[in-house]
């Protein structure tokens, strides 16, 4: 006898586990492409041999495309009416999959010695066949949380597995892929990260199709036939967007992360090849360092509801700047006992990160809703896709200026993996001062900007269900007269 | 929640009071180089900086810039200045003596690198050490042959017979070896006696970086070895990786020796090495930088702190003859 679902009140499947292993999937599909993009760096400039300050300026034109892409992707997903056969997200998130299966490839074509005409167009062209599909599968994913329930403890979980997912997603290829892309000499072998990027493309198609297929939508858009398509002013969102104080602050908690810490992955492995020398167990470092938040994700839910999401991320963040200063000041010799002393600071500093990442993306889920609670209207995709533009700008402008700031401190494509000892030494102290920045900007996101304490939070959900109510008898009314 | 942050910050400040103390409060560790020119002494330096930062000492660069009698000047200036210990990089070994005459009244310890000194001249003082490099070449040779076989036999066997030919500048030892019926696995070697550049030859083996750059460029010309790709390659082999390459191999496709600039990125003057790291030469013995200048820092250090100078039960990449105070640090393969 076949397994009978267990519905709710709402004749939906009941929200359980396979929910949130299902919403973790989809981010773990997401990583598969995006974790090679901090290979990038190194590829480009080591293997390639692409000038750090020529790869700088590009990596900022791309973003630009991100700057057109994302606001552009996310309007087009909102001015999107159409009936689905599933839901609207869930087949834009299809169409990305397939394309990131060698999406993500194309940034990594190996072609060293081609002209340098040539590399650049292969660098924008790859880039940007990547982020069209990666954006396209992304941005519905986000918005997405909101849609499979509005129960917080519910959309705590999903924020809490999507970062399981995002974390496998990182820590797999993170920890396998500096075992097998650098040689004995702690330099990079270009031909090995393509056929890595092909494989993490496949393995990502798998997990979002178990994503798509296991995703329950409990709240549904209310699509009218024959209604005007409406009109999207960016303009509008856009400053609507900036009165938003959870998702301003919750976007410059996430941008500092992205900053510092994505901006500081090419000065991390740089790190790990020139001043540790031993590239090769950076991966193992740095998976090492997220134990902490694996350990704390089964709690996140209870802390949640206990404590509420910005106080428990204020706590993170100040546990966090006290591991940077720690990393700045303390002598890390190159040796193990300073690899050891850098695993203990980034286990601390990770900690404190995780605490924050593991609630983020319900923090967005939250901003949606403050959205409706102040303006009355939701503008998911429009909001998040603004989030996501903040942080790919981040992202972008991260490892740009870095990139620029290393090679001001003596960072040599030319040396590949043996720079200078002194240059590997400013690199060190680089590596802390990024993780710091990091820190602290999160702390000012999240406790002088993000208004959402675990009070105004309730309230604003209580008031949001009663209008909810309101509108829906009023609905009933209109369609009884009719 | 305050106060726990105060305590917080006070801790990692206090701490913060220790993480500058050197342990040679009292005077520099000078360490004088022969010509800081040679790409050779660079990297020796270079390591120096890593190895003196390893052992938290206080130190300055001296360049002799290929003159004894100016190393011999700096050194009594660096003595009557008050440095506590002095490694140095003979210009002439020759002045060995000299050098241990004049420190020995400042009863500070002093460190010959990378040369083999005379014992009974390190003997003349109880706080001389010499830390040279120890030559078992065919051993290593071996080795690296061994291990580049390994994973890249199909690789250079352009023919597919199962049967590498080879042109051996630098003795039979390495493929008598690996071709002996007891090994497994065990390869199979046809020597030939001249150079051919047209791919008829599958691995070459040279006895120094200046005749590898040679073939490589003759190589090249015909095709081989051009590209990180690896698409036609001849195995090439060599020993040591600080020639100068860049000025040599100028096709258009290779980075020239533009990349020599101040001391700090003086390295890559497009080296060997770098060569090595885009494929092009497949591997080399080298000098152990690491093994040398630690070992130099840690005599020194020992000495200051009124430890043992070497250390009992050394690492394996040492040697040092019992009641001696001489080490010898053995190379190390680069590239595979």
């Amino acid at each position: 006898m076949a397994k009978q679902k267990v519905l709710d009140a709402n004749g939906y499947r009941k929200f359980g586990m396979l929910d949130s292993v299902a919403y973790a999937a989809g981010d773990f599909g997401c990583n598969m492409s995006f974790a090679l993009k901090s290979t990038l760096v190194i590829f480009w400039t080591q293997f390639m041999q692409m000038g750090s300050e020529l790869y700088a300026l590009l990596l900022i034109i791309v973003q630009v495309w991100d700057a057109i892409n994302d606001p552009l992707i996310g309007s087009i997903i909102d001015a999107d009416k159409r009936k689905y056969k599933r839901n609207k997200f869930l087949s834009y998130m299809w169409f990305g999959s397939i394309g990131l299966v060698v999406g993500g490839a194309v940034c990594f074509l190996p072609f060293p010695d081609v002209e340098m005409w040539a590399k650049v167009i292969i660098f924008i062209a790859g880039y940007v066949v990547w982020d069209a599909f990666y954006t396209i599968a992304n941005v519905p994913y986000g918005s997405l949380l909101s849609l499979i329930s509005k129960d917080p403890a519910d959309r705590a979980s999903l924020s809490a597995w999507r970062s399981v997912g995002s974390m496998v997603g990182n820590m797999v290829p993170m920890m396998i892929l500096p075992m097998i892309i650098y040689d004995a000499n702690n330099n990079i072998i270009g031909n090995r990260v393509f056929i890595a990027a092909l494989i993490m493309g496949i393995l990502g198609f798998i997990a979002f199709q178990f994503m798509i297929k296991n995703t329950e939508i409990r709240e549904e858009v209310d699509v009218k036939l024959n209604e005007e398509t409406p009109k999207i002013n960016i303009l509008k969102a856009m400053g609507n967007f900036m009165k938003n104080r959870p998702a301003v602050g919750a976007t410059v908690a996430a941008m500092g992360m992205f900053l510092g810490m994505q901006g500081g992955t090419a000065a991390v492995t740089v790190l790990f090849q020139s001043f540790f020398k031993n590239v090769q167990i950076s991966g193992i470092v740095q998976v090492f360092a997220m134990l902490p938040i694996i350990f704390f994700t089964p709690f996140a839910r209870k802390l949640v509801v206990k404590y509420g999401k910005k106080e428990l991320s204020v706590v993170g963040s100040i546990c966090s700047i006290i591991a940077c200063i720690l990393m700045l000041v303390i002598r890390i010799t190159p040796d193990m006992t300073g690899v050891l002393v850098y695993v203990v600071c980034q286990l601390i500093n990770s900690l404190g990160i995780g605490i924050y990442s593991t609630v983020s993306w319900s923090m967005m889920g939250d901003a949606i809703d403050y959205n409706e609670w102040k303006n009355g209207s939701r503008d998911e995709g429009t909001v998040y896709s603004l989030h996501s533009f903040f942080r790919k700008l981040a992202q972008g402008l991260g490892p740009s200026i870095v990139l620029v700031i290393m090679a001001w401190l003596g960072y040599n494509e030319y040396f590949g993996g043996n720079q200078t000892f002194l240059v590997s030494l400013n690199l060190r102290y680089l590596v802390a001062a990024l993780y710091l920045l990091s820190a602290v900007l999160q702390f000012v996101g999240l406790a002088l900007i993000y208004n959402l304490d675990k009070k105004t939070l309730e309230k604003m959900n209580a008031e949001l269900d009663e209008r909810h109510k309101a509108n829906k008898a009023v609905e009933v009314k209109e369609g009884g007269n009719e | 929640m305050k106060k726990l942050v105060t305590l917080l910050l006070t801790l990692v400040l206090c701490m913060a009071c220790f993480a500058g103390c050197k342990i040679n409060k009292d005077g520099e560790i000078s360490v004088l180089w022969s010509d800081k020119s040679d790409s050779l002494v660079v990297e020796l330096a270079d390591s120096m900086d890593r190895s003196m930062y390893l052992y938290n000492m206080e130190y300055k660069h001296y360049d002799a810039e290929n003159s004894s009698t100016k190393q011999l000047d700096q050194l009594e200036d660096v003595l009557e200045a008050g440095c506590q210990g002095v490694i140095i990089e003979l210009v002439d070994i020759a002045t060995a003596q000299t050098v241990i005459d004049t420190v020995k009244p400042y009863n500070v310890p002093v460190v010959i690198i990378n040369q083999e000194v005379d014992t009974t001249i390190i003997e003349s003082y109880e706080k001389a050490f010499n830390v040279r490099p120890y030559y078992t070449y065919e051993q290593e040779y071996t080795v690296m042959l061994e291990n580049y076989l390994k994973d890249n036999f199909k690789l250079i066997d352009r023919n597919g017979d199962n049967k590498l030919t080879v042109y051996n500048e630098y003795g039979s030892y390495p493929t008598d070896f690996l071709s002996a019926p007891e090994r497994s696995p065990k390869y199979e070697f046809e020597t030939v006696y001249d150079i051919a550049y047209d791919g008829s030859v599958e691995l070459i083996l040279t006895a120094d970086d200046a005749r590898a750059v040679e073939v490589l460029v003759e190589l090249r010309k015909q095709g081989f070895n051009k590209d990180k790709l690896q698409t036609h390659l001849v195995g090439l082999f060599t020993v040591g990786i600080d020639q100068n390459a860049g000025v040599i191999i100028d096709d258009g496709k290779v980075r020239e020796g533009d990349a020599l600039k101040d001391y700090q990125n003086k390295l890559a003057a497009y080296s060997v090495m770098n060569v090595i790291d885009d494929g092009l030469i497949q591997g080399a013995i080298v000098l152990n930088d690491d093994g040398i200048t630690e070992m130099a820092c840690e005599i020194i250090a020992n000495v200051i702190k009124g430890k043992p100078a070497i250390k009992e039960g050394l690492d394996e990449e040492y040697f040092n003859e019992n009641g001696t105070r001489n080490v010898d640090v053995k190379y190390v393969l680069y590239g595979v």
